[in-house]
C-alpha cells in the first residue's frame, strides 16, 4: 500500500502564484482560479503604482490577495497575455470580495 | 422578460440622438464601458455614418475593473472616440451612496462646467429601477444638477423639450424604453463589442457592471451572448441585484438621481 503524501495547505496556491508571476497565460490564470477555491484567500485589491494614464500602466499594476483576516498573502499581476494581446484578468478572481479597508 | 421589435427601438433611439445633436450645440455622452452605454455608442455610430460626433466621457474613480480599463483603451481607439476621462477622487472606505454621490457626480459637475456641455446623453433604461422609470427622453436638470422628478415635461407625439434652465443642462436618454434582453439581442445582431466581465467564470458573472467596490457577481453559467439571452428569458433575479448602492437604503437611487447621479 502506498503512503499518502501530506501536502501543505496553500502549496497548490503557492505554485500557481509563482507560475502566474512568471507567465500570465490563460492556463496559469485557470490554475490560479482553481487553486483559489481551496485556499483561505477571501479578498483582493487592485493597485496601480504608476497610475492609470495609458494601456501600458495595466502591465505595471498588481493585485494583492488577502485572507479572511485581511492579511496580505500574495501579489499577482492584473493582466492576461495572449500572443501580443493583453487584457485584464480579474474575472479569474470572481467570487472573492474586494478589500475596501484602507490598508 | 418581453422582447421588443429591435428595428423600431433602434429607429427611435437614432431619432433621439440626432434630435439631441441638432437641438443642443454642445453635447457629450457618458460611457461606463458597460453593455448599455456601449450599445448606445454603437447606435450613435449608425446614426452618424460610422462616427461618434461628440465627446465621450468616462467618469473614472480609479477603481474600475482592469478589464473595463482595457476595454476602454481598445474601443476608444477602434471607434476613434473623442474620449474625456474625468477623474474623481475616491476614499477607500466609502461605498454605495456615499461614494457615488460624493465622487462620481462631483466629477461630472466639474467636467460639465469645464466644457460647458448643455446636453448629456446617458444610457439609462426604465426597466432597471423604479426611479429611472420616471424619466423622460429629454430630461431637464437645473444648474445645481438637481432633477425635479415630480414636475417633468410631457413628451406627447414625439415632441421633446429643448427648453432648459439657462445655466442647467438636459439629459438625453435614447435607450429609455429598451429592456435588458433587447440590449443583448442588439449586441448579438450587431456584433457590438462587450466587456468580457459579463461572461461567466466559476459559475458567476456580472450582470450589471459598476466599479470594483460596488459590484457583486451573481450566479450564472452563461459564457456567450446566446447563453445570456437564454438565461434572461427565464430569470426572476433583478438585473441590478449585484449593485451595492441599490441595496443600501430604500430610496437611495431616488436621492442620488435627484442630486444629479446617472
Amino acid at each position: 500500500m502506498g503512503v499518502a503524501k501530506r501536502v501543505k495547505k496553500g502549496a497548490g496556491l503557492d505554485a500557481a502564484v509563482r507560475k502566474l508571476n512568471a507567465e500570465q497565460s490563460e492556463a496559469n490564470w485557470e490554475s490560479l482560479a482553481s487553486a483559489l477555491k481551496k485556499s483561505g484567500i477571501r479578498y483582493y485589491k487592485v493597485a496601480f503604482p504608476s497610475g492609470l494614464n495609458g494601456e501600458s500602466d495595466l502591465t505595471k499594476a498588481n493585485i494583492v490577495l488577502y485572507d479572511r483576516e485581511y492579511a496580505p498573502k500574495y501579489k499577482i499581476p492584473v493582466i492576461l497575455r495572449s500572443g501580443n494581446r493583453i487584457e485584464g484578468a480579474t474575472r479569474y478572481l470572481i467570487g472573492l470580495e474586494i478589500n475596501r479597508k484602507a490598508i | 422578460m418581453m422582447e421588443q421589435d429591435l428595428d423600431k427601438l433602434e429607429e427611435k433611439s437614432i431619432f433621439i440622438i440626432r434630435e439631441a445633436k441638432e437641438k443642443f450645440g454642445n453635447i457629450a455622452a457618458l460611457w461606463s464601458m458597460g453593455k448599455d452605454s456601449t450599445t448606445m455608442l454603437a447606435i450613435a455610430r449608425k446614426a452618424f455614418l460610422g462616427k461618434i460626433p461628440f465627446p465621450v466621457i468616462h467618469i473614472d474613480n480609479g477603481i474600475d475593473f482592469p478589464e473595463s480599463y482595457k476595454f476602454r483603451y481598445d474601443l476608444a481607439k477602434k471607434w476613434n472616440m473623442d474620449l474625456i476621462v474625468a477623474k474623481s477622487e475616491i476614499r477607500q472606505e466609502l461605498s454605495g451612496f456615499s461614494c457615488c454621490g460624493a465622487n462620481k457626480t462631483t466629477a461630472l459637475k466639474k467636467i460639465m462646467a469645464e466644457y460647458k456641455f448643455n446636453a448629456l446623453i446617458v444610457s439609462i433604461r426604465r426597466d432597471e429601477h423604479g426611479i429611472r422609470a420616471k424619466e423622460r427622453y429629454f430630461s431637464p436638470r437645473t444648474k445645481d444638477f438637481t432633477w425635479d422628478y415630480k414636475n417633468q415635461p410631457a413628451e406627447l407625439w414625439n415632441n421633446y423639450t429643448s427648453k432648459l434652465d439657462t445655466k442647467g443642462h438636459v439629459r438625453i436618454h435614447p435607450i429609455l424604453d429598451w429592456n435588458e434582453i433587447d440590449i443583448w439581442n442588439y449586441i448579438r445582431e450587431n456584433d457590438v463589442p462587450i466587456n468580457p466581465l459579463y461572461y461567466s467564470k466559476n459559475g458567476l458573472r456580472y450582470r450589471s457592471l459598476g466599479c470594483t467596490h460596488c459590484t457583486v457577481a451573481l450566479k450564472s453559467n452563461a459564457k456567450t451572448v446566446d447563453q445570456i439571452i437564454k438565461e434572461l428569458e427565464v430569470t426572476d433575479t433583478e438585473e441590478r441585484s449585484g449593485r451595492q448602492q441599490d441595496k443600501e437604503k430604500e430610496y437611495v437611487m431616488e436621492k442620488l438621481r435627484s442630486l444629479g447621479y446617472m
